[in-house]
């Protein structure tokens, strides 16, 4: 490609033009190096493999499984993760479509703070959460030694099971509702809502039925995201001893040594996830409609809340309180107490650097592996390369706990040698967290115009040297923001570390569940805190940056 | 360009006026301003627009047109100024009546359709339920969508959606009609089509209507009057004939198309130009003691290749059916001549250049029409 070129007369671009073995593979494949596919390929492979061995072992182990699968047991452990999801679901819907609406559109007081503060939850642990939440309003919690002195209370409503399970959810997982609420509400076009009044309806009219039917996708998409959370949620349900899917399959298999049983459940638990996910797609494919909201241009007219104002403050206060400020309250006064009490194991430094290391080395390998995806998703829109982008959502579907155990059966079989070592469970961090990395570099590389890059290639530069040169300082931010996703999404993972992690290698998230798991609430603490601060520190940032670039 | 065609507009505008009574004015601003934090976006905004009249304003972008249309539908408050229409004040710096409020529609430049409605749904989304179905049918009929009312508007052309656009707001049959730029995201082929449908509509249906575009040509083919707003203020309103041919001021002669201005020397009753003699209306009688130009269009001046020239040409466009000459004259001064396809003169050739004689011409002095151009000539 090197020499004097005249204008007018460049090669041809796009495929063809080099003789190389490329130019025998079918048309569409022929764009992108084949090396690109190959990675693709190998990846999506790798992200199937967990689902595929807890097939095979509980196809191995054949009667006992499908007698598990359809024992009594199961319709009832099936039909209480039902109702949790609804509710929790229903109850997040109920309280983040609001607080979207008025901390986008109103004068509520504080509106950028209570939008940071909106999102935070997303940065506790479920099962600090709960922790917090029993070591407040449990028996013996902190409530109920404030209230046993002056008025004599020997009994609170039990937090224990399904009333416990669902308030703590839906405090830990509205914001995602919120957050994609909130996102679509910024991009409405002004005009939609500007034809609606001239056309003579009133603002209340004009917000039933046009502005909440195109939030709808908005919802049904931040809903799925909760309703996915807390069917794999494991560390809430199991503190406070709700028995869904997940409690369940880790009992099996932790305490009951019931193999078999646990795999065929994991394949129920995964059905079961996959269902929500289709419910939801043909909910967006009647709705594709909807799509197609160009960012908004003019300023858009905020709501005057008048005397609701007071009323919609202090709802978001009440919000804010109930998940933020308990959590951090609670977890604030143990580590007080803690240190008044001279207690030794304040803070687990092993575990600590433990965590980070683990978290290092996923959120480089998922980052890495998300890559070819990425780039034949975005470039390549096709039958395979949407099947490869399938198959990396596995890790969307797939509970932690699922994950964990169809690495556990594959390792005992066919990986001895990594098996229980920090390889295996990296592979299970990059499985769980491939659609996080995927998604985030996805949308950075569709703002690249692919035209820059075969600018780079008519002024000499090689396919490699063009992406490396282009692309990747244009797409620095999606992978950065792919990195530390990961990173915090691992050091927050419960269940998978759970069952792979190395033996007498402990990591902040196991420590403060075996802290919990005994009532050892000063020495899960500290690293709650930590855990909380470091996820909350990114998040603040990114809530801000999308506020600034509004 | 022969004549003032203008005039005999001006005529018929006159006779009307004479009829016409208070409240056959359906859309009228006095003194409207409004600013954005320190930029001006509309200062002493004067219109009228009697009832069934296109009144097109058009101005380059960022003139405040648009703001003009959103205060006319009351999405936007003014700052000082009265907004009436059909003769009830619904704006003013102490009264907003509510968007909901006017009998104004608004058709928006991305026409805003709810996606999630079906045409029907979107046309009816205004009016009560007596009588929906009815009234739906007639302006899906009106706009020759019959047969479409149950697709949803992604299933439909960009021209359809325009017209769906339009009949939603003309179902409810506002006093009056704000078009913002609503052909610019059709293509040029679909545009000069569906702009001919549109006006045939808004015709039939006798709407006052008040279009916005940056489109000169647009303008002239849809106004029944053309208002010409240039950094937030009306320049001149009148109907197309007079906008084109007789600018109140050079801001006006130079947005609605090319022109050159070429200061004029009197001799006696003679005007001389470096372009040879200008000819003047009858009876002109130039002012004394001020700098006079004349302004001419590229089809005002005739070329002819000499070496006793008084200009250069420096550089040729083709257009096709003609070629536009821009010529260097000795003075340093740049005109813009175009002359037939049949005629090819190189660049760097010597030209003698000369006004046309066969009409008269329009002078200026200090950027304002001489004898004077009434800025409301429709009202004059």
């Amino acid at each position: 490609m090197n020499g004097p070129r005249v204008i007018g007369e460049q090669l041809p671009a796009g495929p063809g033009f080099s003789w190389s073995p490329r130019r025998f593979l079918p048309h569409w494949l022929r764009r992108e190096p084949l090396s690109l596919w190959l990675a693709a390929i190998v990846v999506a492979g790798a992200a199937a493999l967990p689902v595929l061995y807890l097939a095979v072992r509980a196809a191995e182990s054949g009667d006992s499984a499908i007698d598990s699968i359809f024992d009594g047991d199961t319709a009832a452990i099936l039909w209480r993760s039902i109702q949790l999801i609804a509710l929790v679901t229903l109850g997040s819907v109920l309280i983040a479509v609001p607080l979207a609406w008025l901390t986008v559109r109103t004068d509520l007081p504080f509106r950028r703070a209570w939008a940071v503060a909106s999102v935070l939850p997303l940065a506790i642990p479920s099962y600090v959460g709960a922790l917090a939440f029993i070591s407040a309003f449990g028996p013996k919690g902190l409530l109920q030694g404030w209230l046993e002195g002056p008025f004599g209370l020997e009994r609170l409503p039990d937090l224990y099971g399904l009333t416990g399970a669902t308030a703590v959810l839906i405090l830990l997982s509205y914001p995602y509702v919120f957050l994609t609420v909130r996102a679509t509400l910024w991009r409405l076009e002004p005009e939609m809502e500007e034809a609606s009044w001239s056309l003579g309806r009133s603002p209340w009219q004009t917000f039933r039925r046009v502005t909440l039917p195109l939030l709808y996708p908005a919802i049904g998409a931040g809903a799925l995201l909760v309703a996915l959370y807390t069917l794999s949620d494991f560390g809430a349900v199991a503190l406070l001893q709700y028995d869904t899917f997940t409690r369940v399959i880790f009992n099996e298999y932790n305490s009951a040594f019931n193999r078999a049983s646990a795999a065929a459940l994991s394949l129920v638990l995964l059905g079961v996830a996959v269902s929500l996910i289709l419910i939801e797609a043909s909910a967006r494919r009647r709705a594709r409609y909807y799509a197609g909201a160009n960012a908004a241009r003019r300023n858009r007219r905020i709501v005057r809340l008048g005397r609701w104002r007071t009323p919609a403050t202090i709802f978001s206060g009440v919000v804010t309180f109930l998940a933020l400020g308990i959590p951090v309250f609670v977890l604030v006064y143990w580590l007080a107490r803690g240190v008044n009490a001279g207690e030794s194991q304040l803070f687990d430094w092993g575990a600590a650097y433990n965590s980070v290391q683990y978290s290092m080395a996923a959120a480089v390998a998922t980052v890495i592996a998300a890559v070819p995806i990425s780039i034949l998703s975005v470039r390549r829109p096709g039958l395979l390369s949407a099947g490869l982008e399938r198959f990396s959502y596995v890790g969307f579907a797939m509970p932690g706990i699922a994950v964990g155990l169809g690495l556990v059966f594959f390792g005992i079989r066919y990986a001895t040698g990594i098996y229980q070592t920090v390889y295996l469970l990296v592979f299970a961090y990059v499985v769980l967290f491939l659609p996080v990395a995927v998604g985030s570099i996805r949308s950075s590389l569709l703002q690249v115009n692919p035209r820059m890059e075969e600018a780079a290639m008519s002024l000499g530069r090689s396919r490699i040297n063009a992406f490396l040169t282009v692309t990747v300082p244009v797409i620095r931010p999606g992978l950065a923001a792919a990195a530390i996703m990961v990173f915090l999404l691992t050091m927050k993972e419960l269940p998978a570390t759970l069952i792979l992690g190395p033996i007498e290698s402990r990591t902040l998230a196991t420590s403060i569940w075996t802290a919990a798991e005994e009532a050892f609430f000063a020495r899960s603490a500290a690293p709650s805190l930590l855990l909380i601060l470091a996820s909350a520190a990114p998040m603040t940032f990114l809530v801000l940056r999308e506020r600034s670039s509004n | 360009m022969i004549g003032l065609p203008g005039i005999t507009g001006l005529t018929g505008i006159g006779k009307k006026r004479q009829e016409s009574t208070v409240t056959d004015i359906a859309l009228r601003c006095t003194g409207v301003s409004k600013t954005f934090g320190d930029v001006v976006a509309v200062e002493e905004f004067d219109i009228e627009v009697k009832r069934g009249q296109i009144l097109a304003l058009v101005g380059p972008s960022g003139c405040g047109k648009t703001t003009v249309l959103r205060m006319v539908a009351g999405l936007e408050a003014l700052d000082t100024g009265r907004i009436e229409i059909g003769g009830e004040l619904v704006a003013s710096s102490a009264l907003h009546t509510g968007p909901d409020k006017r009998s104004v529609g608004i058709v928006f430049q991305d026409y805003a359709l709810f996606p999630h409605m079906t045409v029907e749904a979107n046309v009816g989304y205004g009016l009560e339920r007596q009588g929906r179905t009815e009234r739906v049918a007639e302006v899906l009929d009106l706009v020759g969508l019959e047969g479409l009312g149950k697709r949803l508007p992604s299933e439909l052309s960009g021209g359809q959606q325009q017209r769906v656009a339009l009949a939603r707001t003309l179902a409810s049959s506002p006093d009056v009609l704000l078009l913002d730029e609503p052909f610019s995201n059709l293509d040029a082929g679909l545009r000069e089509r569906v702009r001919a449908e549109i006006r045939e509509i808004l015709k039939a249906a006798g709407t006052t209507t008040l279009f916005v575009t940056h489109d000169q040509q647009e303008a002239l083919f849809m106004g029944d009057l053309v208002g010409v707003q240039v950094g937030g203020r009306i320049e001149q309103v009148d109907v197309p004939e007079r906008v084109f041919h007789r600018p109140a001021t050079s801001v006006v002669a130079r947005f609605m198309g090319m022109a050159d201005f070429l200061p004029v020397e009197t001799l006696g009753t003679r005007l001389v130009t470096e372009a040879g003699p200008a000819r003047a209306v009858p009876g002109f009688e130039p002012p004394d003691g001020v700098s006079l130009e004349v302004m001419a269009r590229p089809d005002d001046f005739v070329l002819a290749p000499s070496e006793e020239g008084q200009g250069v040409v420096v550089d040729r466009v083709f257009q096709g059916w003609a070629y536009t000459y821009e010529v260097e004259l000795d003075s340093g001064l740049h005109i813009h001549c175009q002359m037939p396809h049949l005629l090819t003169i190189e660049v760097g050739q010597r030209v003698l250049v000369n006004l046309r004689r066969d009409h008269p011409q329009m002078f200026f002095c200090e950027g304002h029409a001489v004898p004077e151009v009434p800025r409301y000539g429709h009202l004059a």
